[in-house]
């Protein structure tokens, strides 16, 4: 189990880092995305991977999952989403400037 | 309880809230500028008066606050000891001035300025308070996103308005913008992934509980704490590098802080400091003088800082702007700052954080004075704005070099005693060519401007902006700290003797029967 989630967060990173050094500036918003996908899935794992545990305590119940990265991950995703709109209304504003004779119909 | 008892025990949060407030109502009135203006200058005002207030009942221990009275090292604290208090002071005394700068036609090229600049100084006043290192990344978004719109601010305008000279490309706004971001959203990234290793191997994200459980790791233990930490607390360097611009993580300043607006160029003077700072709190909680990790960062960050220095000089020289000569300038307090930083003394602390108030002040009154020259002596004016110019332009270089009498001069020195002795064949010509290519720099920049013979022209005698007393103001401040350098560096070595005993900021952060 922890070795499948290595690989997909190796392999989210390799993705992540091939788009963000493309010229294509949608390519770069698309390879933040996936590295922030990445480091997600990297915090999410730093809770130890436990399947079928809810981060509750209960009396006879010896399984449960760690809460707090769980949060951790849920701030990060918010603020993610936050930064990509932001990121992709500045690329579409770059793409415009450089475009002066495109008009939206 | 009292008012004013109560109001005592929430003042560590009072930095945090009122920048906040007056930001979500200064969102609601933003169409009308002058209602902007009196809003916002009014709040500063306020958190200025808080923070001197802080400064003047500074006492021995530090002040927590747990954030929903959870303790930590579970619940979020805010540490309100003597570096927050000192930086406190340093950014509440920079925004007032560059604010008032603001207010003078900048403000006026967007919509919405003041509320951006109240909700930067609510990310950079947390990011000083804050005990916990996910608040800390929380907080540097707050102030990274904050000072994207900041940056790109009035960029309808495509031309730098920097940039007379006809020699280089002029960056719009949009490009730069977009450099700046992109960078920022892979240290948010990275930041993530080292915070998620320290919780990984620690089990816990708060600054003295790290502390406390890198002191009991032994070196001889087999199991894989070690290197894990070692890995995350280089990968966090990284990212407060990137932060403040050392090299080779630098190229993005020069070009965000020449085309960026004058005022937004002088905020930014503390936002490189904040990652300083992230590295100090670094090297005194988890790197202290009792941890396994002690001397981890310390060779790096003088060799970086070197480096620093002396691309700082090649830059400063190569630069034909006055922006852009201060923002390399920049790079060299910058690699100062970093040298300090990696000389790991109580010393050397003093003089980091002489230097890094002294840097803030300065630069700001220089990337301030470089767009009033811009406007008024370059694109012609008349001589006796000249002159006022020249003299702001001489006391603004003498301080910025770093020649006696003022400030820099003070830091500078304090710097270059406090180097270790096998470090000093390196770090002492690079500080002292770094002084002098700042000198070569300014020097070139000032006869080519002011010394000019030029026809007396039958110029408007516009009257002084109000922009003038901002300036002056932030140059009064550098005056000021190297008449009175005495007691600053007096309250400053408290504050070093301070963070040097890091076993008591574990003490005063967790309460003493920690559950772990």
């Amino acid at each position: 189990m922890e070795i499948l989630i290595s690989l997909i967060i190796g392999v989210l990173v390799a993705g992540g880092a091939f788009l963000l050094l493309r010229t294509n500036l949608v390519s770069v918003v698309l390879g933040l995305t996936l590295l922030s996908y990445a480091v997600n899935v990297f915090l999410f794992a730093m809770g130890r991977l436990q399947g079928n545990a809810a981060p509750i305590l209960e009396a006879g119940n010896m399984s449960t999952t760690d809460p707090l990265p769980q949060a951790l991950v849920l701030t990060a995703i918010v603020i993610g989403f936050a930064m990509t709109a932001f990121t992709l209304a500045l690329a579409l504003r770059a793409h415009r400037d450089e475009n002066p004779a495109e008009r939206e119909q | 309880m009292s008012f004013v008892a109560s109001a005592i025990t929430h003042a560590p949060v009072a930095p945090i809230l009122l920048p906040l407030l007056a930001g979500c109502v200064l969102l609601m009135v933003s169409d009308h500028v002058r209602t902007q203006r009196t809003i916002s200058l009014f709040s500063c005002l306020l958190q200025l008066m808080l923070v001197a207030l802080l400064l003047a009942n500074i006492g021995e221990s530090a002040q927590i606050y747990r954030l929903g009275n959870w303790a930590p090292p579970f619940g979020i604290a805010l540490v309100l000891d003597r570096l927050a208090v000192v930086m406190l002071f340093t950014a509440a005394m920079l925004a007032m001035p560059v604010l008032i700068y603001a207010c003078n036609g900048d403000d006026e090229e967007g919509r919405y300025f003041h509320p951006l600049f109240q909700f930067q100084l609510v990310g950079i006043y947390g990011a000083f308070l804050t005990g916990d290192l996910f608040n800390l990344f929380v907080f540097f978004e707050i102030l990274l996103i904050a000072s994207y719109g900041l940056l790109l601010h009035g960029s309808n305008a495509t031309i730098n308005p920097h940039t007379p000279s006809k020699h280089h490309v002029t960056d719009s706004r949009v490009t730069v913008g977009i450099q700046y971001v992109v960078l920022n959203l892979i240290g948010s990234a990275l930041f993530l992934l080292a915070a998620g290793i320290f919780y990984g191997v620690a089990g816990t994200l708060n600054f003295a509980d790290i502390g406390r459980f890198v002191a009991t790791l032994d070196i001889n233990d087999t199991n894989a704490a070690t290197p894990l930490l070692v890995g995350a607390t280089l990968l966090l360097a990284l990212v407060f590098g990137l932060k403040a611009a050392i090299v080779p993580l630098h190229f993005w300043l020069p070009r965000s802080y020449s085309a960026a607006n004058a005022s937004v160029a002088a905020l930014f003077a503390i936002m490189s400091k904040i990652g300083i700072y992230a590295l100090l709190r670094l090297q005194t909680t988890v790197l202290a003088s009792d941890s396994v990790l002690h001397d981890l960062l310390n060779p790096w960050l003088l060799g970086f800082g070197v480096l620093t220095l002396a691309i700082g000089a090649i830059g400063a020289i190569a630069a034909t702007a006055l922006a852009e000569i201060v923002a390399y300038l920049m790079i060299i307090s910058i690699g100062t700052l970093t040298v300090a930083l990696g000389s790991g003394s109580v010393a050397s602390i003093t003089a980091l954080l002489f230097y890094l108030v002294h840097s803030t002040w300065i630069g700001a009154a220089m990337f301030l004075l470089a767009a009033q020259i811009n406007q008024h002596v370059l694109s012609g004016g008349a001589p006796q704005h000249k002159r006022l110019f020249a003299i702001l332009f001489l006391i603004g270089a003498i301080a910025v070099i770093g020649m006696p009498p003022l400030s820099g001069f003070i830091g500078k020195l304090l710097i270059l005693q406090s180097t270790p002795m096998d470090a000093r064949v390196a770090v002492w010509p690079a500080l002292l060519l770094g002084s002098l290519a700042a000198l070569i720099a300014l020097t070139r920049f000032g006869i080519s401007v002011f010394w000019k013979n030029e026809p007396i022209s039958a110029g408007t005698t516009q009257p002084l902006h109000v922009t003038l007393y901002a300036i002056g103001a932030l140059l009064v401040l550098g005056i000021a700290m190297s008449i009175g350098a005495a007691p600053v560096v007096a309250v400053l070595d408290a504050t070093a003797q301070q963070l040097a005993e890091a076993h008591r900021y574990v003490g005063s952060v967790l309460p003493t029967g920690a559950l772990h």
